[in-house]
């Protein structure tokens, strides 16, 4: 639980710390040429700059405007990104099946409703699926399983 | 009569291109999967476009723009079911069908507000259809002289008005457009072929892939924010019986339905608004202009069939600047542009002129498609129904598993399982800081064609911004422009004042 004021400050200071960063990294690392022939470096310059401004104005807003509450859910955000995560780390090294089912058990902690016998039937159901589905008939060059580790 | 003669030709054309097997079969296909996702709440046609975005990288563009136009299309059709059994919108603009479609079902005639949607519906879709063959030709004829000037003025239009698509801050938006354009500078210049913002990653040098970020933004984020959906209450069976509407019903939802499809029809065509902005305008007009205003909110049926015809019309409308400008005025819209630029076809009135049987072809299946979903939608209201009865915690691993499968699929990389995960957790942090999400994938789309635009104009007039003005079509849409922007500002001030409209995307 967060207020506005504070996200508003601290989202529009990261937009303009990004803005200004990719700015200055422009300026610096590419050529920028002239407005008749504009090197690789001159759009990248003048969004940053923009995005600065932008971000600096969000911040600005925030000190004036009302007020109210934001809420993150931190359980379910953390479980489905660690599902997609785990599913990235393992795929190639012990194949799609595993994959699937640990992505599976990891993401159902999201809900409150879920039990984990029904969510691991749910995940073997969906590693079967997806091995049939992508290996079998679209040849997605992954094996099912694999030990090679 | 020539006019008659080659709208006939066109016609021809396009059903030979729209009924081959294949097409039939994507067409087919894509409205049945938006049926099913327009009717599932919690996931958009903009998460269900860009899961299936990478299908359509082994189809010709004509192909893949059917079946992604009939996801698009199928969920408004829906999108309204959940909304008049449940009270829960199973998109974005089928929200305000909530407010008399559920009275309706409890009253024991929600069968009669299905069946009455479908056929609002179905006239909004098929008189927008109508001003899409009227209209684009015509457009195309004043567009086709167009200089990189027009172009660079018409994406910039095309980005300020996303920015008042979305409810809330203007300044929010606008650093979304920014961001997104910035995202669309990764990877390698197209004209001095410097890799740019790759950080040295080698898998970044051809850029950031469009359905990465659409399915990070749009369905990853999307499956966190309604992860937590408990099993919805009971639903009645519907019966055909209950629903035949009653002499009195016909009579009641024929005039909103027409004056529906005609807000639907404007809104849609207009770059910024959108079937989200057609269907509470509408609604909001039936209120207006009703005799006995009270009866509102409590199943009045010209409170569902206005809004209903009215973002069914948005939909098809919305087509006419994307095919014959190449201006998308939405994120949906921005992705049937992806379509083309993936398979190399530029954008633009030259599309229309040199291509006449993809644009008629797909035109042709928005008939067929429109035709799908009367008698998906009818005969099979029972499946819908069981369809509201799976709990969401089944469904919501299973699309992250498909999302995390489909990315790696594009080009066998776990590096895009990351990004995808990474533009996740931003789309998240986005949603529930009130950075609104689709300006930020419109931005990403147009952001190479807008730098190319404005490169070009600028050599061609030797470093001078004010060619830009000196141009009687683009001054004009410059002009445009910052009225628009102006009138957002206005609209903000006063919004500040009451209560923001629901916030969600997906429009």
């Amino acid at each position: 639980m967060a207020s506005t004021k504070q996200t508003d400050l601290a989202s529009g200071g990261a937009l303009a710390l990004l803005g200004l960063t990719v700015a200055g990294y422009a300026y610096t690392n590419y050529a920028l040429g002239s407005f008749s022939q504009m090197g690789p470096g001159m759009f990248p310059l003048i969004l940053g700059v923009f995005l600065g401004l932008f971000g600096s104005a969000i911040m600005a807003n925030a000190l004036i405007d009302e007020e109210t509450t934001v809420r993150l859910e931190v359980v379910p955000a953390a479980s489905i990104l660690g599902g997609g995560v785990m599913f990235g780390l393992l795929l190639e090294r012990v194949g799609m099946a595993p994959a699937v089912i640990a992505a599976v058990m990891i993401a159902s902690l999201a809900a409150r409703s879920a039990n984990w016998q029904r969510c691991l039937l749910l995940a073997i159901i969906l590693a079967a699926i997806s091995v049939v589905l992508f290996i079998w008939l679209l040849n997605l060059p992954i094996p099912a399983f694999s030990w090679s580790w | 009569m020539d006019l008659l003669n080659l709208m006939q030709g066109s016609v021809v054309l396009g059903l030979e291109v729209a009924t081959t097997p294949l097409n039939l079969f994507y067409c087919f296909f894509g409205v049945l999967v938006g049926m099913f996702v327009g009717v599932l709440p919690g996931l958009g046609p903009l998460a269900a476009m860009s899961m299936l975005f990478p299908l359509t990288f082994g189809m010709d563009a004509t192909s893949g723009l059917i079946m992604l136009a009939g996801i698009y299309y199928g969920t408004a059709y829906g999108g309204s079911t959940a909304a008049i059994l449940l009270n829960v919108p199973g998109i974005a603009s089928g929200a305000v069908s909530c407010i008399d479609g559920y009275p309706m079902a409890k009253q024991g005639r929600g069968g009669i507000a299905l069946l009455l949607t479908t056929f609002s519906s179905f006239v909004g879709g098929s008189i927008g259809i109508i001003l899409m063959m009227l209209f684009a030709p015509l457009i195309v004829q004043f567009a086709r002289n167009f200089g990189a000037q027009e172009y660079f003025a018409l994406i910039l239009m095309g980005l300020v008005g996303a920015s008042g698509m979305s409810s809330g801050s203007v300044l929010k938006s606008f650093s979304m457009i920014v961001l997104g354009l910035l995202f669309g500078t990764v990877g390698m210049d197209m004209y001095s072929g410097a890799y740019r913002l790759t950080l040295g990653v080698q898998e970044l040098s051809e850029g950031i892939g469009i359905p990465v970020i659409a399915m990070g933004i749009f369905g990853v984020a999307e499956i966190i924010v309604s992860a937590r959906i408990a099993r919805f209450g009971k639903i009645d069976r519907v019966t055909f019986r209950s629903m035949i509407p009653t002499r009195e019903d016909w009579r009641r939802s024929f005039w909103p339905t027409l004056r529906g499809t005609g807000f639907g029809s404007f809104f849609g065509a207009l770059p910024g608004t959108g079937a989200l902005v057609a269907s509470f305008v509408s609604y909001a007009a039936e209120k207006r202009i009703a005799k006995d205003p009270t009866r509102f909110g409590k199943g009045a049926v010209e409170g569902i069939c206005a809004p209903e015809a009215a973002n069914n019309a948005a939909d098809q409308t919305a087509f006419i600047p994307t095919l014959t400008l190449g201006i998308p005025g939405s994120a949906t819209m921005a992705l049937m542009l992806g379509v083309l630029l993936i398979n190399g076809i530029a954008p633009g009135p030259r599309l229309f002129v040199d291509q006449p049987d993809m644009f008629w072809g797909l035109v042709m299946s928005f008939w067929i498609g429109n035709l799908i979903l009367v008698f998906l939608n009818i005969p099979l209201i029972g499946l819908w129904v069981s369809v509201l009865r799976i709990p969401y915690h089944y469904l919501y691993p299973s699309i992250l598993v498909f999302i995390c499968i489909g990315v790696f699929s594009v080009s066998n990389s776990v590096f895009d399982i990351w990004l995808v995960i990474g533009f996740g957790a931003l789309g998240y942090l986005m949603r529930q800081l009130n950075y609104p999400a689709a300006p930020m994938l419109l931005g990403f789309i147009l952001g190479p064609l807008f730098e190319e635009n404005f490169r070009r104009s600028m050599l061609l007039s030797r470093g001078d911004i004010m060619t830009f003005l000196e141009r009687p079509i683009s001054a004009a849409i410059i002009i445009l422009t910052i009225i628009m922007l102006f009138a957002m500002l206005w609209g903000m001030r006063k919004r500040s004042d009451t209560n923001n409209p629901p916030t969600q995307t997906g429009s």
